[in-house]
């Protein structure tokens, strides 16, 4: 038994509430979408496990998403396969405020994550999701709030100068085509 | 209000789920007009807000495969979709429907066991005990008819209904223990048939009977005598 009656209902709601907004997480962490079916599932398999870990349903998205961080990072280790750009000299870049808002693709943006660190990747993405705080974040990645807001601040202008590049070159070489 | 609270507090300001208490927008406001830096830093924080509206918008932009929240109810659960356990459900009902109906069928219809004994002394039983069990069951074949009362009928053999001048009569047959008298009977109901009153010559092997409305014509076999045994 648990807070909606039994485990199966309460599986149920899980699945029906948090399904897509896990999926989407699952599938901007992984850039995959094998990858992010395996993981959401994954993720109501261990929670139908741990169920009573759950006391208050009002945490279910936060717990639920922890799980999923959690799954990632372990299949992640398991590969240690992956290569991402240093983020080392990000801060001293110049952040282009006044560029043009460059209209943002969803496999462009998908590409831009892909190149970042787990560690910046996840804060940006919960950060534009926009349904959790930043004090969510920090409690899903277990790191205090000033290292949330110093990571994403580098992750976002990483994300923002890759976009706009990509649309700086779009823009070139359309151009160049016309000429 | 220092620098380091005002970046801070700009921070916050550009998330909805991160509203700024009423008494820290003030003094944050002060702090924007005082200082070059901070005002900077909150105009391109202002600049960049395009740039977070698009990437959060694609950032959602991820469809959700159809019929996937289904698949993991059922893994979870170990169930089948709703869908095949109603197309289930009513395969297995019309399937007990069906068998049942044959069972029943093949049951009404099933051959009926004969024994050799059976065979060998249905000659010898008797069909119907009296004249009245008789006509009560041509009454049911629509024949509305009164069987001859001068027979024995533990002697009956057959009740049949057959076509005499293009009309259903009976016809009745009675045959003796020693198989060497027998006798087939028409009854002819006056209402339809007007029948010869008179008698007819013995050696024709057929005799007449006039009764009761009815004509009943008896065709026999062996001799009178033998027949006699036959009549009560």
């Amino acid at each position: 038994m648990s807070w909606f009656g039994s485990n199966k209902t309460a599986v149920e709601a899980l699945v029906d509430g948090h399904y897509a907004a896990l999926y989407r997480y699952a599938y901007r962490l992984s850039g995959a979408t094998q990858a992010a079916e395996d993981l959401t599932q994954e993720v109501f398999l261990q929670a139908q496990k741990m169920l009573h870990q759950l006391r208050d349903p009002a945490n279910a998205k936060s717990w639920l998403f922890t799980i999923l961080r959690n799954a990632y990072l372990h299949r992640v280790r398991a590969e240690k396969s992956t290569r991402f750009v240093s983020l080392d000299g990000v801060a001293e870049v110049a952040d282009r405020g006044n560029a043009p808002v460059p209209i943002v693709d969803s496999a462009q943006l998908q590409a831009a994550l892909n190149q970042l660190p787990e560690v910046f990747r996840t804060p940006v993405i919960l950060y534009y999701f926009e349904d959790f705080s930043y004090k969510d974040i920090a409690e899903q990645m277990n790191v205090p709030l000033g290292t949330v807001m110093s990571r994403l601040a580098r992750a976002k202008m990483v994300l923002r100068q890759s976009l706009t590049e990509h649309a700086e070159v779009t823009t070139t070489t359309a151009h160049g085509e016309g000429i | 209000m220092d620098c380091q609270d005002a970046r801070l507090l700009l921070a916050f300001s550009d998330r909805p789920s991160e509203k700024l208490d009423p008494a820290e927008i003030q003094p944050l406001q002060h702090h924007l007009e005082a200082c070059p830096d901070c005002a900077l830093a909150a105009e391109r924080q202002q600049a960049v807000r395009g740039f977070d509206l698009a990437i959060g918008s694609a950032m959602r932009d991820v469809p959700i495969p159809i019929g996937q929240p289904a698949m993991l109810k059922q893994q979870l659960f170990g169930e089948r979709p709703v869908l095949w356990k109603r197309w289930s459900v009513a395969s297995a009902a019309a399937a007990l429907i069906f068998a049942l109906t044959a069972s029943g069928v093949y049951y009404v219809n099933r051959p009926t066991v004969v024994t050799t004994n059976d065979l060998l002394t249905w000659p010898q039983q008797g069909i119907a005990s009296n004249a009245e069990d008789v006509d009560s069951f041509l009454e049911k074949q629509g024949l509305n008819v009164r069987s001859p009362r001068v027979f024995d009928y533990s002697l009956l053999r057959s009740v049949e209904i057959v076509e005499f001048q293009k009309r259903r009569v009976a016809k009745l047959t009675f045959i003796a223990n020693d198989e060497k008298v027998s006798a087939s009977v028409l009854v002819l109901p006056h209402r339809q048939f007007d029948a010869p009153n008179q008698d007819i010559q013995a050696n024709l092997s057929i005799r007449i009977i006039n009764e009761d409305g009815y004509t009943y014509a008896i065709y026999y076999q062996g001799r009178l005598d033998g027949l006699l045994r036959v009549l009560n």
